[in-house]
């Protein structure tokens, strides 16, 4: 158990340390400063309830790692920006386009890390690129994602 | 079964494959020619005369449907560029179609495969002008026919932006064979739909250019700039496009080019929704487009290929 949550700190550490490049465009700043539930008019469809993520909820550690044989990847970190989570997925920035189907690892602030697989991206503006991905497996409600979101 | 047009079919002794006639209202295939059969000059002609213009093989007869055309264009040396192209078009028909029917995704990029390196053989052969060619093409609108002539639009187009090596161009081919393989999981109904697309059916058929690289990014043999020729066909160059708003330098240069064979081949054929557009008004569009939605060099290079004559 302590050798969980060192682990779980360790990375919520690595979390801080990562520089994030992602330039969120002016115009669409704000969209990215809201709080609370995602309207359900906003996904296209969802299993589980989504929060918009704020402050220090916000940073996340995405590792790359190459998923098909025309596309390589080194494993390597990044610092992206997590726009949306729920148990299921979560909607994020990141500097470059990514692809479908494409699988990495996603530590976010609580310390959790998770498999993700990349469903769609689309370009927001010079280096921020939108991303939504659906977790290999969906997030335990009970632990993380309520020192996330302070409700169980 | 597939199509085989009765004029690509020459008097022979025995040919390798069962030919079959449509027959009754329900159109049932019936054994026309065995192959052990002869067929003679005579034959070919009551045909026509019925107004039969063409026979069917099956599936598994396709390949030796193909070899024998393909066999008749390496044996003769005087055939015309635009007739090789044809006779060739009709070999891979008769190849992609049953790989199509199959569904199975490990023929279809196989028979892409050596379609493409018998187009780009072909037309790099016999110095082909995109304007004889555009002579030939089928101009009926259909699963092959986009296949095919987008992909020759694509290595034409890409000769004459300046790729000349022959591996590359072969590539660039085959990631224009299977640009739209993402469609084949689209039910004809919405494909086919002559109506205004509702905006659920809208939204499925934007999904094709990443169901394609979904079902081809995992394989070993399909190349990076193959995959983005099918994930990136639908980006603009002023990033109006689908499925990421890619700007013009964020767009792999293959994928450029596919995205304006694609669009010149929608454009010069009859679609479901509306008629084709006659050559001039086409080029009239493309160079209105040149720098917005698409790569302006590349829409130079189109315009001066398509208006170069033999």
């Amino acid at each position: 158990m302590s050798h969980c949550s060192s682990e779980a700190a360790e990375l919520a550490r690595l979390i801080f340390t990562l520089p994030c490049h992602v330039k969120i465009p002016e115009k669409l700043r704000a969209n990215f400063e809201r709080r609370g539930m995602v309207p359900s008019d906003e996904v296209e469809s969802q299993q589980f309830p989504r929060m918009y993520c704020h402050g220090d909820e916000r940073r996340a550690a995405l590792e790359l790692r190459q998923t098909f044989p025309a596309l390589p990847r080194k494993s390597q970190w990044f610092g992206v920006q997590l726009a949306d989570i729920s148990r299921g997925g979560c909607r994020f920035l990141h500097v470059d386009p990514l692809y479908p189907g494409e699988q990495s690892r996603l530590v976010i602030s609580s310390g959790t890390r998770t498999v993700i697989e990349i469903l769609w991206c689309r370009r927001l503006g010079e280096q921020c690129f939108e991303v939504g991905a659906k977790f290999a497996q969906p997030l335990d409600p009970s632990t993380r994602l309520a020192q996330l979101f302070g409700t169980p | 079964m597939v199509p085989v047009a009765v004029r690509t079919l020459l008097p022979s002794t025995e040919v390798q494959f069962d030919l079959y006639i449509l027959h009754g209202e329900g159109g049932q295939p019936r054994l026309f020619r065995h192959r052990d059969y002869p067929l003679s000059q005579e034959d070919l002609d009551k045909l026509l005369e019925r107004g039969i213009h063409t026979l069917y093989v099956s599936y598994g007869d396709t390949k030796s449907y193909s070899d024998y055309l393909l066999a008749r264009v390496m044996e003769d040396e005087n055939i015309p560029p635009a007739k090789r192209y044809e006779v060739l078009r009709e070999a891979a028909r008769a190849v992609l179609t049953a790989a199509l029917a199959s569904k199975n995704v490990d023929r279809v990029v196989g028979a892409t495969g050596d379609v493409s390196g018998q187009m780009v053989g072909t037309i790099c052969s016999s110095n082909a002008v995109l304007f004889d060619i555009f002579q030939v093409m089928a101009h009926d609108y259909g699963t092959f026919a986009h296949m095919m002539n987008s992909a020759t639009y694509a290595v034409l187009l890409a000769y004459a932006f300046g790729i000349s090596g022959e591996r590359e161009l072969i590539e660039i081919g085959q990631g224009a064979l299977l640009h739209d393989v993402g469609k084949l999981d689209i039910s004809q109904k919405i494909l086919a739909k002559r109506d205004k697309l509702s905006q659920d059916e809208t939204q499925i058929i934007k999904q094709h250019p990443a169901s394609g690289f979904r079902k081809l990014a995992p394989r070993t043999d399909v190349s990076w700039g193959q995959l983005m020729m099918v994930y990136q066909h639908h980006e603009r160059c002023d990033g109006r496009g689908y499925p990421a708003g890619l700007l013009r330098s964020e767009i792999h240069e293959w994928a450029r080019l596919c995205a304006i064979a694609d669009v010149f081949d929608a454009l010069t054929n009859d679609r479901s929704y509306r008629n084709a557009a006659a050559l001039d008004d086409v080029l009239q569009y493309f160079d209105a487009q040149a720098g917005k939605g698409f790569d302006e060099e590349m829409i130079r290079c189109l315009i001066a290929a398509v208006k170069r004559r033999n």
